[in-house]
């Protein structure tokens, strides 16, 4: 069985954004970004992970990622310290757009000459939000896609990684409600907080990792054209910082001026028609 | 086989499940595009005659219902729900077909736009119609640290999918008034072509707005210090008919589900009104809830971050300050 992991680092949630000064609101700064492995993709791999110790053999985990060499090598090497056996490169600029993404991880899997089983990868990228790469990719593989799944089950009827597969998977909608799925392999799984808990990589899995191959490709290699981008992201701008508010201390002791108070706040919100 | 009187706009309208009215951000989108001319789409929800007029007031032209028991177990399939609005789209020439951002449309629409080789734009949270009727949208990156204009490319593959977040738009009080022709389509899939289906369906446990819908919404972070203590919040979420949040911090410890993370690794929420119970303010928490119209905190520690954001702060316990704010809505409301 093989199992595809798409991977994207993104900005450390505590980052700043700025945007680069010289080309006026051009793009994002990105030197002082400190990169971390999308949280949502470490779910992916983490399940592709469990599938490997779950049936021991038959199971090839290979990391696919679409980015710049740098930073986007040092997460695959992470991927591969986790447990991943392989690593798809395609070397691109870092603000790709979701088609042209799914689009080059299509052709790179075409090139690469492994078929997909299972394609998994996190529900949504937290830098860009688009939510869409796994089922555009699914969709140009034609499998069938679940996304934000919270639990995965699979079984094989031989025990192993090869053999005929049954799987269930949970998908969280609005108000906490759980839609139930029971599927077969072709199938592409994007992961939500709740599915499982990422391990570290290991000192031997960092080890063996360097020994691994990364399997490079560029876009003129997979033939994608700038005109594939479909969308143009014009301008960025900050959001506006809202003035400050009013701020009250609590009074100890006193039940008329903590009712007073709270009836203050009450009555400038209906005031607002909010209440 | 295009046709040449088609419409522009096609939006997926969805219904609510609890109180049968459509979804307020299907009406926050229709009555803002449907002045360029607008069709709408209704999978699996019966379309009731109120609801029939109330999208002909919102602008809606044709109204397409489309019958789901091909769905069987449930009333969704990813790759159903875009094959059947597929097949509306093939018979007309739309610029563009617009959704909120819900579970489904999450889910199905990038689908839609790979059927269609087209591109999709995401989460927009403002749709700007200019004098020539070119549309530009803004849509929030890094979870609304920044946002950005976007617009699709000249030329590029029609049509455009556009996601709008819930609580973005604020509806037009005056939009154009549709046709409201109703038109039953059956799709011509049969149950055997869906690959993935629901198999069943587990109903959640609160009948509240999903938090990304919300109006009110009032939050508990670790200062509610146990789950019991959530009690607090759920009564004047009843009274205000609020719906309840968490920080990530409280559902880590598991005093809430992680359906009730508000932040940039749970849900982010615009409500009118955002009420912070012990929460701290991490810039994690509030880029998920920043833009809230107004927010309120409640935290006995004056340097706590969220008091930078809030338009009311209470520096005070939430264990004194929540008891009696509950037993003034309650007099008031
Ligand atoms: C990758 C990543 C993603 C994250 N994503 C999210 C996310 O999506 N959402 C999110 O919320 N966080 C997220 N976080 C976590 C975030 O950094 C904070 O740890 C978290 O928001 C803190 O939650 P809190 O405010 O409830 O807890 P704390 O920071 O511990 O704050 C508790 C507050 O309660 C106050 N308090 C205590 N007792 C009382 C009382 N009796 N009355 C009133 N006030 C009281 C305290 O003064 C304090 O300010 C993320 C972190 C990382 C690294």
């Amino acid at each position: 069985m093989n199992i595809f992991v798409c991977i994207k680092q993104v900005p450390d949630t505590e980052t700043k954004i700025e945007l680069t000064k010289d080309n006026s609101n051009s793009y994002i700064d990105t030197k002082e970004i400190k990169w971390i492995m999308n949280p949502y993709d470490e779910f992916a791999l983490e399940q592709a992970l469990l599938i490997k110790d779950q049936f021991k053999t038959g199971v090839n985990v290979i990391a696919l990622r679409v980015g710049a060499i740098n930073p986007a090598t040092e997460i695959l090497r992470t991927a591969l310290a986790m447990g991943a056996d392989e690593a798809i490169l395609v070397e691109a600029t870092e603000n790709l757009s979701p088609y042209p993404t799914a689009l080059a991880l299509k052709r790179a899997i075409d090139k690469f000459q492994k078929p997909v089983d299972l394609l998994l990868s996190g529900k949504q990228s937290i830098d860009y939000d688009n939510f869409q790469v796994p089922q555009i990719l699914s969709t140009m593989l034609n499998i069938a896609s679940v996304t934000q799944i919270v639990s995965f089950n699979i079984t094989s009827d031989s025990g192993s990684g090869s053999g005929s597969f049954k799987v269930q998977l949970k998908r969280e909608i609005e108000g906490g409600a759980v839609e139930i799925y029971n599927l077969n392999l072709p199938l592409s799984c994007s992961c939500n907080k709740g599915l499982n808990t990422p391990r570290y990589p290991s000192l031997p899995g960092i080890m063996k990792a360097k020994k691994k191959s990364i399997t490079t490709y560029t876009l003129q290699d997979l033939a994608i054209a700038d005109s594939e981008k479909r969308i143009e992201y014009k301008s960025y701008f900050l959001p506006k910082e809202k003035p400050p508010g009013k701020k009250y201390t609590f009074p100890e002791g006193d039940v008329g001026k903590q009712r007073a108070l709270i009836e203050e706040v009450c009555n400038s919100l209906k005031k607002e028609s909010v209440l | 086989m295009s046709n040449s009187k088609s419409n522009s706009i096609l939006v997926f309208i969805e219904i609510n499940q609890n109180n049968h009215d459509i979804k307020d951000v299907s009406k926050q989108i229709l009555s803002n595009v449907s002045i360029l001319g607008a069709d709408v789409i209704i999978i699996g929800d019966d379309l009731s005659d109120e609801n029939r007029e109330k999208l002909k007031n919102l602008g809606a032209d044709n109204i397409y219902t489309v019958n789901s028991n091909i769905f069987p177990g449930s009333n969704y399939s990813p790759d159903g729900f875009a094959r059947v609005v597929s097949e509306i789209i093939k018979g007309n020439d739309y610029k563009f077909v617009f959704s909120g951002v819900t579970s489904k449309s999450k889910d199905f629409f990038p689908i839609l736009s790979a059927t269609f080789n087209s591109a999709m734009i995401s989460d927009v949270t403002k749709v700007d119609i200019d004098g020539s009727s070119n549309i530009s949208f803004v849509r929030p990156l890094f979870a609304g640290k920044c946002l950005a204009n976007v617009i699709p490319v000249d030329n590029g593959p029609r049509p455009y999918f556009i996601t709008v977040r819930p609580n973005s738009l604020t509806i037009n009080p005056t939009p154009k008034i549709g046709r409201g022709i109703v038109t039953n389509k059956s799709p011509t899939l049969s149950a055997n072509e869906i690959r993935s289906k629901v198999f069943e369906l587990v109903k959640g446990a609160s009948d509240r707005l999903d938090l990304t819908e919300a109006k009110i919404i009032i939050s508990g972070g670790r200062g509610m210090k146990n789950a019991d203590n959530f009690k607090l919040l759920h009564e004047m979420a009843n009274i205000l008919g609020a719906s309840v949040g968490a920080s990530r911090a409280a559902v880590d410890s598991g005093f809430a589900p992680h359906s009730m993370q508000v932040g940039q690794t749970g849900k982010t929420v615009s409500p009118e009104l955002y009420i912070a119970c012990g929460i701290s303010g991490a810039i994690q928490h509030l880029a998920g809830m920043r833009t809230s119209k107004y927010i309120v905190a409640i935290n006995t520690d004056t340097n706590a971050p969220i008091f930078t954001k809030a338009d009311y702060g209470i520096v005070g316990d939430l264990f004194q300050v929540v008891p009696i704010l509950t037993e003034i809505l309650k007099e008031n409301i």
